[in-house]
């Protein structure tokens, strides 16, 4: 039978636009503007899901973002909140959580189960025996959950916006409209922001849209034009700087207001009696909404709980459209209700005063009546709607999370402000305010102080004084001996639940939240912490005030992680050369941000980097090293920032010529190394690891501002590409592009020089990281493709190839280069790295040099180059462990099979009484065997350097 | 200075586009024409670009008749559309020197050191973004308030994750001019197209925006 009411002033429905969707198999027909539940209901439908732990059926409770029982699945979505959302054309909709459908869930028969399945039940069971766990574990992790997520689907991510405003006003129920309205007209830039797809809040269910008192105010609201209304957008937190993300079905809005005015008003509260979880027991404002939004009658017959008059609003509402009351169950005196308990008797609706419902009666899984207490004549009243208003609870999230500071005020029974950070106002309910024409005017009072805080006096109001008597009722709560009673509707958890825990210990609300999960669940506790708070306050004999309150955390409701994804952005930073890399079969990787071509060769990885070594060693091979860091270092005081900077000395270092630096910290830990070159006394140019580059940077930018230095340090990493030309033949390949005299005597190993390479402009250095004569050549990185193709050219009648990052480290180990951060950590200190010779102790001053005139006698360990030819030896990797009879001694930090050695070759740091040079090394691989090792002198390849002279490299091939 | 031409850091990205040298780089032509209401993004890269650093980097600049910027993080447009931007401290960025226009006697000069003076070639991708959802492309890719794209202002941000340096332009219609570092350039212009593409626009070239600053046709 349908539900659907004929028009109703201010519905939200279009009648003239239909839509059909299913659920749970059966055809359901909605108008634009609907909601799921509210379609389900005009439909007849009146279970709309199963509860998490017992699988109880439930249905609406607050239609209003809180039905976390009502959450439903499609093909499209995991999570349809069914109170909120408007049906999508052709969906078939399923209630999640269910074995079988939601009818006949075979799981409802967990509620067999409750009396032996108390809180705490799940840290109290199935962890003995221990070999029965996994199974348990499965199990649970089956039952558990809600609703099943589809790996296939691919979710469109929604793009995200920043809105800067001057004033961001969150709710646009009347308080919110009342500040808005404010603001209209003042210059200033406002957002109003609210969760409904229309604005009004409680004006159109609860009090009439076209209230004396709101009179006009939407109108002028709507015509501002300095004012963006975003309907269907809810705050989900408030963060930094009064950052409040708004939440819509188009994606984030990331608001940044200078003055944030909350008028999120309150959710109203369920009260607890037996089978107060029945489907047809909800909420009155969530009747009124159902009833005033989409025009659906919630029930036939109803019976009402009066805690307050919005009650006895609610009922006249309804019996205005149709629905018969069966009588109000008030629970004080409803003399005291004033004018509106006057025309419910007037009207003919039987009010019982001083009544307490002792239980909801129920038919076939849902409600069929309510029975009132013995106080009441324990008089039962047949009806298939229970509406329940019996108080608020202050939507203070966003407050608490602006910073302010909150508390109980017990004469109001409701949280309210008591201290607000500068720039935040509250507004209308959630500041204590209930009366309409109060609560606008109260929304104008924040507007005028927000407007005052920006600077601006043309804005005025006056704040009305909060309401002076409760408008919830004290204690709404009814245990009942046989349970069902339930405080968390999300969590499955009764009046019993809480007071076992409070009584096992868990008697301050965060550790009961914890041990009971109240609140935990997909609403958040809205419409349970209040209860839980009244029920613990009364087992410990404390006010409410005094038990405290759970932090209320983002996000107020759950944000889809499509929206939080934003569009996607995946930064990787690619070389000049990239292209290049990519068109030529390069295995490009991550190499932390940058791209970077591992090697060339299709097939095996092994014989790829065999070959490209080979290349290297025989003939001549091409890197691209752009992604090394590039700084110049200009002024004055160049030289005196460099010799802080680093623990060597620059006084020998000749124009023209390049050292080899490392840097440390305060504790004289290594953190990064390169080469300085200097061009003249007051310009030098640095290089810096791929990885530490705008490290190195801010470092250095940091100590000339400490210092005081007149010096411009410049990031040129991105600015200038480098290529490495390496080999034998490289000095050949290099002299057909470039005029610059390449003899040892021009330019000599460690030199730098400036010269033009194939039309290029160009800084060549002579360095052999990968132990052959090489020239490190740095142009304008828009020209280094032009760079790298040219010597490819060049070099083609020489066998000239590109070689990649895996042949490059499998070069400079047999060379014994470190790498920094592979064969260092965040403990290692150059004694230790066999770097002692590059710290002079006796500068006066540097960044760690105390530390380091500590270390220096104290190294307890140090890395040492080890060889093996044992079975396992292709089984070492890095980070293996060295092993010391039975004790962990040191660690692998880099091993390749060496094609000079022809033996597996490697850095391990070690022990000092292991790293002399013979010492056998037991390194444990990951099967467990131990392989032996021998330290061995470093390097491994050439060392007596007689690669980097070129007549030496003349005559012979060492590889 | 280079003979060879340099390459726009997205060139492969206008797969199959004739090209043509802009100062001494190769960028892609032909690209479609802007067209006012319709979202357009063009590569810009092959404007010539110079850093000027150095105590004595403002008198470098004054002597060569150039304008200076009031403060870093200010900017000065010439008549013929070239910037002088004042990045840091003594620290200034030169875009554009048509021939004859201010900053030319700057580009003539060898980037090279000066006295206390370095004069460097500056190597970025630049892009410029028009059409009629500018505002929203920007909120969405910038979270720095836009009132701070004020008209004479070099505002160093990130947009699309990146750092940045971005003007607004209001002529001859409001666009956005973003300019990053070349190992950016890509991602940049990929999330660019990306934005224009889900509005109907394209991606067009260098010669397409000066033929729509300058009211003539490619």
């Amino acid at each position: 039978m349908s539900r659907r009411l004929p028009p109703v002033e201010g519905e939200w429905i279009d009648r003239e636009r239909s839509l059909a969707f299913t659920f749970e198999g059966e055809p359901v027909r909605a108008f634009e503007g609907d909601v799921i539940t509210s379609a389900l209901l005009a439909a007849g439908h009146v279970t709309l899901g199963r509860s998490f732990k017992y699988h109880r059926p439930r249905g609406v409770l607050s239609a209003a973002n809180h039905d976390a029982n009502v959450l439903l699945e499609s093909a499209r979505a995991t999570h349809v909140r069914a109170d909120v959302e408007p049906p999508e054309a052709g969906a078939a909709y399923h209630a999640v959580n269910t074995l079988g459908g939601l009818r006949f869930d075979a799981a409802r028969a967990l509620g067999l189960l409750s009396p032996v399945l108390p809180v705490g039940f799940y840290y109290k069971a199935f962890y003995r025996p221990r070999f029965a766990f996994p199974w348990w574990e499965r199990l649970i992790r089956r039952l558990a959950g809600l609703g099943r997520v589809d790996p296939a689907w691919r979710t469109p991510r929604l793009p995200r916006r920043h809105r800067w405003c001057d004033v961001l006003v969150i709710g646009a129920g009347p308080a919110g409209l009342g500040a808005a309205a404010a603001l209209a007209d003042s210059g200033l830039d406002v957002v109003l922001a609210d969760e409904n797809a229309h604005c009004g809040g409680s004006l159109g269910y609860a009090e009439p849209r076209d209230a004396p008192a709101a009179d006009g105010l939407l109108a002028r609201v709507t015509a501002a034009a300095n004012v963006e209304v975003l309907t269907g957008h809810f705050a989900a937190g408030c963060y930094e700087d009064l950052g409040v993300p708004l939440v819509g079905a188009d994606g984030i809005v990331h608001a940044h207001p200078r003055a944030l005015v909350v008028a999120t008003g309150v959710y109203e509260q369920p009260a607890v009696f037996r089978n107060n979880d029945a489907p047809g027991v909800m909420l009155a404002s969530a009747a009124q909404r159902l009833l005033r939004r989409y025009a659906v009658a919630p029930c036939e017959r109803a019976c009402v709980v009066a805690g307050n008059d919005s009650a006895y609003a609610a009922a006249l509402a309804l019996a205005a459209h149709g629905v018969e009351i069966a009588a109000i169950a008030d629970l004080d005196d409803p003399s005291d209700r004033g004018d509106l308990a006057a025309r419910a008797i007037a009207a003919g609706i039987q009010v019982i005063p001083r009544a307490r419902i002792a239980e909801a009666r129920t038919r076939g899984g849902r409600l069929a009546g309510v029975r009132l207490d013995a106080g009441a004549g324990g008089q039962s009243i047949d009806c298939d709607g229970l509406l329940v208003a019996v108080g608020w609870a202050a939507a203070a999230g966003l407050l608490h999370q602006a910073g302010a500071r909150l508390a109980f005020d017990a004469d109001l029974g409701q949280v309210v402000p008591a201290e607000l950070p500068a720039g935040v106002f509250a507004a209308g309910r959630v500041n204590g305010v209930f009366e309409l024409a109060a609560r606008i005017a109260d929304g104008r009072a924040a507007a005028a102080e927000a407007g005052r805080h920006l600077g601006l006096s043309g804005v005025t109001g006056d704040r009305p004084p909060r309401d002076p008597h409760a408008r919830s009722h004290p204690y709404p709560v009814v245990p009942h001996p046989r349970g069902k009673d339930f405080v968390d509707f999300d969590e499955d958890l009764t009046v019993r639940d809480l007071l076992t825990g409070a009584r096992e210990g868990f008697d301050s609300v965060e550790l009961l939240k914890r041990y009971s999960t109240i609140g935990m669940g997909p609403s958040q506790g809205k419409t349970s912490n209040m209860n839980g708070l009244r029920i613990l306050a009364r087992h410990t004999g404390r006010p409410v005030g005094a038990v405290g309150a759970t932090t209320p955390r983002p996000f107020t409701h759950p944000v889809p992680i499509a929206a939080l994804a934003g569009r996607r952005v995946r930064r990787c930073w690619r070389t000049p050369i990239h292209a290049w890399h990519a068109a030529n079969g390069a295995d490009l990787r991550e190499a932390g941000t940058w791209l970077r071509p591992m090697s060339y060769r299709a097939g095996s990885p092994r014989a790829a980097v065999e070959h490209e070594y080979r290349v290297v060693r025989e003939r001549v091979g091409l890197i691209d090293v752009s992604t090394l860091g590039k700084i110049e270092v200009f002024g004055p005081d160049a030289v005196a920032l460099l010799e802080y900077a680093y623990t060597c000395g620059f006084d020998r270092l000749a124009e023209g010529m390049t050292r080899y630096v490392f840097s440390v910290d305060g504790s004289g830990t290594l953190v990064d190394d390169g080469i300085a070159a200097r061009f003249a006394d007051d310009h030098l140019y640095l290089t810096a690891t791929s990885s530490h580059a705008q490290a190195a940077v801010r470092a250095l930018e940091l100590y000339a501002a400490q210092l005081a230095l007149d010096v411009h340090v410049l990031d040129r990493t991105f600015e200038v590409g480098a290529v490495n030309l390496a080999g034998p033949r490289s000095r050949e390949v290099l002299a057909r592009l470039t005029s610059l005299a390449l003899d040892e005597a021009a330019f000599p190993y460690l030199a730098i020089r400036s010269a033009d390479v194939a039309g290029i402009s160009a800084r060549l250095m002579r360095v052999g990281f990968v132990g052959e004569l090489g020239y490190e050549i740095h142009v304008p990185a828009n020209s280094t493709g032009a760079l790298w193709d040219a010597l490819l050219e060049a070099g083609a009648g020489d066998g000239i190839e590109p070689f990649g990052v895996e042949a490059q480290r499998l070069l400079r180990l047999e060379k014994g280069h470190l790498l920094f951060g592979q064969d260092t950590d965040g403990t290692t200190n150059p004694f230790e790295a066999n770097l002692g010779w590059g710290v002079r102790l006796s500068k006066p001053r540097f960044v760690g040099r105390h530390s380091l005139a500590e270390l220096k006698p104290r190294v307890s360990r140090r890395l040492v180059g080890f060889e093996t030819t044992a079975t396992a030896a292709g089984e070492i990797r890095e980070c293996h462990l060295v092993i010391d009879g039975s004790d962990i001694a040191g660690r692998v930090t880099s091993v390749a099979r060496s094609p000079h050695r022809n033996a597996v070759i490697g850095l391990a740091m070690v022990p000092i009484g292991m790293a002399d040079t013979g010492t056998r090394l037991g390194i444990r691989v990951t099967d467990g065997t131990l392989c032996d090792a021998t330290v061995v002198d470093t390097p491994f390849y050439d060392p007596d350097n007689a690669r980097q002279r070129p007549e030496a490299t003349d005559v012979e091939n060492a590889a | 200075m280079s003979t060879t031409p340099a390459r726009s850091p997205v060139l492969d990205a206008f797969r199959g586009a004739p090209t043509e040298t802009s100062g001494d780089m190769r960028v892609a032509a032909g690209g479609p024409a802007i067209e006012p209401g319709r979202a357009m993004v063009a590569d810009l890269s092959g404007l010539s670009r110079r850093l000027v650093v150095g105590a004595g980097a403002p008198g470098w600049l004054e002597s060569r008749g150039a304008p200076l910027p009031a403060a870093p993080g200010d900017c000065v447009e010439t008549r013929e559309g070239a910037v002088v931007a004042a990045l840091r401290r003594a620290h200034y960025l030169l875009v554009d020197a048509p021939a004859g226009g201010a900053l030319a006697p700057c580009f003539e000069a060898t980037a090279a050191r000066d006295g206390d003076v370095l004069v460097m070639p500056c190597e970025a991708a630049e892009f410029a973004l028009t059409g009629p959802g500018l505002d929203r492309t920007y909120a969405e890719l910038c979270a720095c308030p836009p009132a701070r794209l004020a008209a004479d202002a070099w505002l160093a941000t990130r947009f699309a994750h990146v750092e940045a340096g971005l003007r607004r332009i209001d002529t001859p219609a409001p666009h956005l001019r973003i300019t990053v570092s070349p190992a950016d350039a890509r991602t940049v212009f990929d999330v660019l197209c990306a934005v224009v593409g889900e509005a109907g626009g394209e991606a067009t070239t260098l010669d397409a925006y000066r033929a729509w600053l300058t009211g003539h046709a490619a």
